[in-house]
C-alpha cells in the first residue's frame, strides 16, 4: 500500500496586482514529495523559487491551487492554523542561516521544540549539537561561531523536531567550499538516518545532483 | 541643485526615525531655553545687586549700637544707620506682624525705593526714607490691617501716620521674617514707641559706602574694634551666601537638564542610525549619476536640518511662554531681559546636539562607496566609530559650558553628569547581568524577551536609568509636593503647641500667665532668654580653640552670631540627655546640643565663655543632649542651670496650645503686650507647605522632561532594533509560531525594562524618604500611594503594546530581504 506523500502541490498558481494589471509569478505548479524523497529544484533568479517554497511551506497563501502537507490541507487555514501545522512537520535551513541572536547555540536548537511544547527540550537539543559537532559550543552566541558551526546549528535545529520533511534554501550559499561540503555532507547523512523528505533550492549543480528528483522552475512553470 | 520647497521638507517627516529626532530636539531646546532663562533672571536679581542688596559694601551689624569710636572710623565716608527688629502694628481689633527698618536721613545709600502715595497707584522713585511721625507700609501690611495712606496705626505705644506705601527696597532682603509685611519708619521715631528694650531681638546696621580698594582698609579697621556682639559683612560674603543656595538649586536644575539632553542625544544618536540607512540608497544612486560629495551632502544635510528648524523653534516659543508664566510663579515682575546673542545660543544648541549625535553618521554617506551600498553592504569602518563617538561626546560638554556659565561651575556639572549617566547605568549593569544568567532556565517568552534586553548593555542600560531616574523624581515630586508636610502636620500631637511668643518681660509674667489660664492654653513651660555670643572655651579665645574653615558648617555659624541661652531646672520634654548628666540645682552647669557639641568639638568638662551686653557669664559642660528640634516647644542649644543667668538682661519665650475659637482674642493679647512677637506656627507653616508644593512643582516639570526624553530613547532604541526583531518573529513564524507568542514576546520585553525600571524607582523613592522618616516620622517610612505612580503610565503602555493589531506580512520574503 503506498504511503501518504508528504507534501502535495496541485495546479498552484500565484499572481500579485501590478501597476500594469496582475502580475503572474507561478502558474500550474504540480508537485508531489514522497517521505525520505530529495527533490531539488534549481532556476535562474527571479524565476520564483522563493514564492514557491513560501506557499509550499504554506507562508503565503496561493491564488489557485491547493498543497496538502502530510495529508493535511493548508487551504482554508488561518495564519496560526497554518504556523501550528508548519512546526509540526516541516522545518527550514536558509542560506544566511538565521539564527537568533539573542540566544545561545543550545536555546536556537531548543526554538522549535519550545514552539511545538515539546518534552525535554533542552535534553533533545542537546543531543543534536552534539550530533552536528557542536556540544561543546552550547552557551556560545551565534556571533561567536563562525559560518560553518553557524549553519550546523541551523541544521541542528532544523532536525531537532524530526520533522517530515525540510526545505533548504541554498544552504550551502554563504560557506566556503570546505564548509560547504562539510554542511552538504551533514544534510544529507541526516535525510539518510532519519527519513527526512528533502526539498532544496540550490544553484549548484554538484549539490542538485546529489537528490534523487531534480525540476527547473523556469519563468514560473516547473519542468523536471 | 534642487532648492528646498515645503514639499521637500516636508518629506522628511514621513520617517518614524526622522519624527524621533525632531521630537529630541524639541525636548532638549525646551529643557536648555528654559533653564538658561530662569538663570539669568534668577542671576540678575541676586549676584548683580549685592551691595544695594545688602545696604552698603560694608555692614558692621550687632545687637547694640555702633560705639562712637566705631562711627568716627568711617565719618568721612557715606554711611546710615539702620535698626531692624519686629513688631506688631495694631489698628482696631487687627494685628500684623512686620519686619520694621527704623533708618536714618542718610538711607538708602545706594538704590531707590518704590513708593506710591495710595494703594494701587503709579508707583515712582525717592532716594530718602520716612519723616519723624511717619511710617511706609507694605500693601500687604496695609490691606491686613484695612488701612491706606493718611490712616494712623499703633507701633507699640505710639501712633504714627502711614505716609506712603511701600512697593521696593533696594535693599528687600530674604530670611526668615521677610515672610513679613515690611515697614519703614524713621530712627528718631523708635525711643518713643517703647517696643525695644533690654533683651529685645533688634539688629543695628552701620551701613557703609566704601567703594574698590577702600573697602578692604575699612573692613580691616573695624575688624581690630569688633565687640564681642558684632560683625562685619560685605558685598561679597553676601554674594557667595545667597548665591549658595541658588547655586545648589541652579546646579541640580543644570544636571536635570544634561541628563534630558543626553538622552534626547542618545535618540537622535540612534534614529540617525535609522535615518542613515534611510538615505543610504538615495546617496549611492545621486553618486552613480555623478553628484560629487558637497552636493550630496548639502542635498541630504542641509534639507534634514532645514525640516528639523520648526521643532527648535517650537521648543524656544514653549520656553518662552514658560519664561512669562515664571514672572507669576516669583509674583513678582521681571528685572531681566534675554539678550538677542542669548535667543542665538539657544538656538544653536540644539543644532550642537544634533551636529554631534547625528551628523557624523549621516556624513559619512558621503564617503562609502556606491557599490557598497547598493550591494547592501554597508559596515562602518571601525574608525568611523572613534568619530562618531567624539562628535557625541563634544556636543553636550559645550551645551553644558553654555548652561554653566563659569569653568567651576562647568567642572561640577561634568563630574556630577558623569556620576550620574555614568554611575547609574553601572549600578545597573550588575543585576541585568544577574538576570540573563538566570534567565536560561525561563520559557521561551521571558527567556527571549529578557535576552533582547540583556544581550543589549550598551542601549538597554541607558534607558533603564533614563526611566529609573525619570520615574524616581516624579513619584517622589509628587508625594513631597502634595502630601508630605501635610502627613507630618497631622502626625503631631493633637495640642501641640500652636503659638510662639517672644519678648516677654518679668513684670508681664503674671498677667500673661493670667491671659493664658482665662483662655486654657496649654503651655509646656516659660523660658528666659539671654542674648549672648560663645567668646571663650578653657579660658581660650573660641576663635583659637575652635578652628572652623567651611562658613556653612553649624559650629561656624554658632561662634559668627548671638546665641539664645537659657536655665531650666527640668530637662524639657522634647530633649534626651545623650553623654553626661542633666543641670543640677547650683549655678554654674551647662547641656550642650549634641550635634553642636561635635561640631565644636566640646567634650564635657569643658568650660564655655559667653558675653552678653549686659555681662558674662562661664559654666561647666556637664552633658549633651539630643533634642527634637520638630516638637514645636522651645528648643536650645545651650541650657544652664538656675540662676546662672540671673543679672544679665532677659526676656521670656514660650509656646502654647491655644484652643480653636479662642483665636480672636488675640489682638487683646497683643493689646495688652505690644512689644511681643506672637508667632502663627500654622500660618507659617502653611507658607513652608506652599513653597514646598512650588519647589515640587518645579521638580516635576523637569521630571517630565526627563521621562519624555526617556520615552524618545526608547522609541529611538526600539526603531533601531525594529529590523532584528521583525526579523526573529519572521523567523519564529516560519518556525511555526502563533501569532500570541510573537505578542507575548514583545509585551515582555517592554514589560522587563519598564517594569524593572519601575522597581528601582520605588527603591530609590525609599531611600529618599528613608532620612524624613527617621527625623519626622519617628522611624516610620512615611509611605504612600504615590510611590506607585509610575504604574500609573507604564500598565497603559502595555496595555497599548498588547492590543497593538500586527501587521503580517510574508515572513519569509522578510527573511529573504
Amino acid at each position: 500500500m503506498a504511503s501518504t506523500p508528504v507534501l502535495v502541490a496541485r495546479q498552484l498558481s500565484k499572481t500579485v496586482p501590478a501597476p500594469e494589471g496582475e502580475l503572474t509569478l507561478l502558474e500550474h505548479i504540480d508537485l508531489t514529495v514522497q517521505g525520505g524523497d530529495t527533490l531539488a529544484i534549481t532556476g535562474p533568479s527571479g524565476s520564483g523559487k522563493s514564492t514557491l517554497l513560501g506557499l509550499l511551506a504554506g507562508l503565503d497563501v496561493p491564488s489557485q491551487g491547493d498543497v496538502r502537507l502530510a495529508g493535511e490541507p493548508f487551504s482554508g487555514l488561518d495564519e496560526d492554523a497554518r504556523a501550528a501545522l508548519r512546526g509540526r512537520y516541516c522545518s527550514f535551513v536558509f542560506q544566511a542561516f538565521h539564527l537568533v541572536a539573542d540566544l545561545t547555540a543550545l536555546e536556537n536548537v531548543m526554538l522549535p521544540l519550545e514552539i511545538a511544547g515539546a518534552d525535554r527540550a533542552r535534553e533533545r537539543a542537546r543531543q543534536w549539537l552534539d550530533r552536528v559537532g557542536l556540544g561543546k559550543r552550547e552557551r556560545h552566541f551565534p556571533s561567536q561561531l563562525s559560518g560553518g558551526e553557524q549553519q550546523r546549528v541551523a541544521l541542528a535545529r532544523a532536525f531537532a523536531m524530526e520533522p517530515a520533511l525540510l526545505f533548504a534554501d541554498e544552504p550551502t550559499g554563504s560557506l566556503d567550499r570546505a564548509n560547504g561540503d562539510q554542511v552538504a555532507e551533514l544534510l544529507f547523512d541526516l535525510n539518510r538516518d532519519h527519513g527526512t523528505a528533502l526539498v532544496l533550492v540550490t544553484h549548484d549543480p554538484a549539490l542538485a545532483a546529489h537528490c534523487r528528483a531534480h525540476q527547473e522552475l523556469v519563468e514560473g512553470r516547473l519542468s523536471a | 541643485m534642487l532648492r528646498p520647497s515645503p514639499t521637500l521638507l516636508l518629506r522628511p517627516w514621513r520617517s518614524s526615525a526622522f519624527r524621533i529626532q525632531a521630537l529630541a530636539l524639541l525636548v532638549c531646546t525646551l529643557a536648555i531655553a528654559a533653564v538658561v532663562l530662569m538663570r539669568g533672571e534668577l542671576d540678575h536679581r541676586f549676584a548683580n545687586r549685592t551691595a544695594e542688596a545688602i545696604g552698603g559694601d560694608l555692614v558692621l551689624e550687632g545687637s547694640e549700637p555702633a560705639t562712637e569710636a566705631q562711627r568716627d572710623q568711617v565719618s568721612d565716608l557715606p554711611h546710615s544707620a539702620v535698626t531692624a527688629f519686629s513688631t506688631v502694628l495694631v489698628h482696631g481689633d487687627t494685628f500684623v506682624l512686620t519686619s520694621v527698618k527704623a533708618v536714618d536721613a542718610a538711607y538708602p545709600l545706594y538704590g531707590e525705593l518704590t513708593v506710591t502715595d495710595r494703594r494701587f497707584a503709579t508707583p515712582r522713585t525717592i532716594d530718602q526714607g520716612p519723616p519723624r511721625g511717619e511710617v511706609w507700609l507694605a500693601g500687604p501690611g496695609l490691606d491686613r490691617l484695612e488701612q491706606d495712606v493718611g490712616d494712623s496705626v499703633t507701633v507699640g505705644e505710639r501712633r504714627l501716620r502711614i505716609g506712603k506705601v511701600l512697593v521696593r527696597e533696594p535693599d528687600q532682603g530674604a530670611g526668615f521674617y521677610s515672610m513679613n509685611p515690611r515697614v519703614l519708619m524713621n530712627r528718631d521715631d523708635v525711643a518713643s514707641t517703647g517696643v525695644l528694650a533690654p533683651g529685645t531681638r533688634v539688629k543695628y546696621e552701620l551701613r557703609i559706602a566704601a567703594p574698590g580698594e577702600r573697602m578692604a582698609t575699612v573692613r580691616e579697621q573695624l575688624t581690630a574694634t569688633l565687640a564681642p556682639h558684632q560683625e562685619i559683612d560685605t558685598r561679597e560674603d553676601a554674594a557667595l551666601r545667597s548665591m549658595g543656595p541658588m547655586r545648589q538649586l541652579s546646579l541640580w536644575g543644570q544636571l536635570s537638564v544634561m541628563m534630558v539632553v543626553l538622552l534626547c542625544g542618545g535618540a537622535v544618536y540612534l534614529a540617525a542610525g535609522v535615518r542613515s540607512a534611510e538615505q543610504a540608497r538615495r546617496c549611492a544612486v545621486m553618486k552613480t549619476f555623478g553628484a560629487g560629495r558637497r552636493r550630496i551632502l548639502g542635498q541630504i544635510l542641509g534639507r534634514e536640518l532645514a525640516a528639523l528648524l520648526p521643532s527648535i523653534v517650537l521648543g524656544l516659543v514653549l520656553a518662552a511662554a514658560g519664561f512669562l508664566l515664571l514672572q507669576q510663579w516669583l509674583g513678582d515682575a521681571l528685572t531681566w531681559r534675554p539678550s538677542l546673542i542669548t535667543w542665538l545660543l539657544l538656538a544653536l544648541a540644539p543644532v550642537v546636539i544634533w551636529a554631534g549625535f547625528a551628523l557624523p553618521r549621516l556624513w559619512r554617506l558621503a564617503d562609502l562607496p556606491a557599490r557598497l551600498i547598493l550591494a547592501d553592504r554597508m559596515e562602518a569602518p571601525a574608525a568611523r566609530t572613534g568619530r562618531n563617538l567624539l562628535g557625541a561626546l563634544m556636543a553636550p560638554v559645550l551645551v553644558a559650558m553654555m548652561l554653566s556659565g563659569s569653568l567651576v561651575a562647568l567642572g561640577q556639572l561634568l563630574l556630577l553628569m558623569v556620576a550620574v549617566a555614568v554611575g547609574l547605568p553601572l549600578l545597573l549593569w550588575g543585576p541585568l547581568r544577574l538576570a540573563d544568567r538566570g534567565g536560561g532556565r525561563l520559557s521561551l517568552a521571558p527567556r527571549l524577551a529578557l535576552r533582547r534586553l540583556a544581550r543589549r548593555p550598551l542601549t538597554t542600560l541607558p534607558m533603564l536609568a533614563a526611566m529609573v531616574l525619570a520615574l524616581g523624581v516624579m513619584s517622589l515630586a509628587s508625594q513631597v509636593g502634595q502630601q508630605l508636610l501635610g502627613q507630618w502636620r497631622a502626625s503631631l500631637p493633637e495640642k501641640a503647641p500652636n503659638y510662639f511668643v517672644l519678648n516677654l518681660f518679668d513684670q508681664d509674667m503674671d498677667e500673661f500667665r493670667s491671659w493664658l489660664d482665662r483662655h486654657g492654653a496649654q503651655v509646656p513651660g516659660f523660658y528666659p532668654v539671654v542674648r549672648a555670643r560663645l567668646t571663650e572655651v578653657d579660658g581660650r579665645p573660641v576663635r583659637e580653640a575652635v578652628t572652623k574653615e567651611d562658613d556653612d558648617d553649624q559650629g561656624q555659624r554658632a561662634l559668627n552670631r548671638d546665641l539664645s541661652l537659657t536655665e531650666a531646672a527640668e530637662l524639657p520634654g522634647s530633649n534626651q540627655v545623650q553623654e553626661g548628666r542633666w543641670v543640677g540645682d547650683a549655678p554654674g552647669e551647662v547641656s550642650v546640643e549634641a550635634e553642636l557639641a561635635a561640631s565644636l568639638g566640646l567634650e564635657v568638662g569643658d568650660q564655655l565663655g559667653f558675653t552678653a551686653p549686659s555681662g558674662a557669664v562661664v559654666a561647666t559642660i556637664v552633658g549633651f543632649r539630643e533634642v527634637e528640634w520638630e516638637s514645636f516647644e522651645p528648643n536650645f542649644y545651650f541650657m544652664f542651670s538656675p540662676t546662672t543667668l540671673e543679672g544679665l538682661n532677659r526676656y521670656w519665650l514660650t509656646s502654647f496650645y491655644l484652643p480653636e475659637g479662642q483665636g480672636a482674642d488675640l489682638p487683646g493679647l497683643i493689646r495688652q503686650f505690644p512689644q511681643i512677637t506672637l508667632l502663627d506656627v500654622n500660618a507659617l507653616l502653611d507658607q513652608a507647605q506652599d513653597l514646598i508644593a512650588r519647589a515640587s512643582r518645579a521638580a516635576l516639570a523637569l521630571a517630565v522632561l526627563l521621562l519624555a526624553s526617556s520615552v524618545l530613547v526608547m522609541a529611538a532604541a526600539w526603531l533601531a532594533g525594529n529590523q532584528q526583531r521583525r526579523r526573529d518573529d519572521a523567523l519564529l513564524r516560519v518556525l511555526g509560531a502563533r501569532s500570541a507568542l510573537l505578542r507575548r514576546v514583545a509585551v515582555l520585553e517592554q514589560a522587563l525594562l519598564l517594569g524593572g525600571a519601575a522597581l528601582v524607582a520605588h527603591l530609590l523613592h525609599v531611600l529618599a524618604l528613608w532620612p524624613l522618616g527617621e527625623r519626622l516620622f519617628d522611624g516610620d517610612m512615611p509611605l504612600s500611594w504615590w510611590i506607585l505612580l509610575p504604574w500609573a503610565l507604564i500598565l497603559p503602555m502595555l496595555a497599548i503594546q498588547w492590543l497593538k493589531p500586527r501587521r503580517h506580512s510574508a515572513p519569509l520574503a522578510r527573511l529573504m530581504s
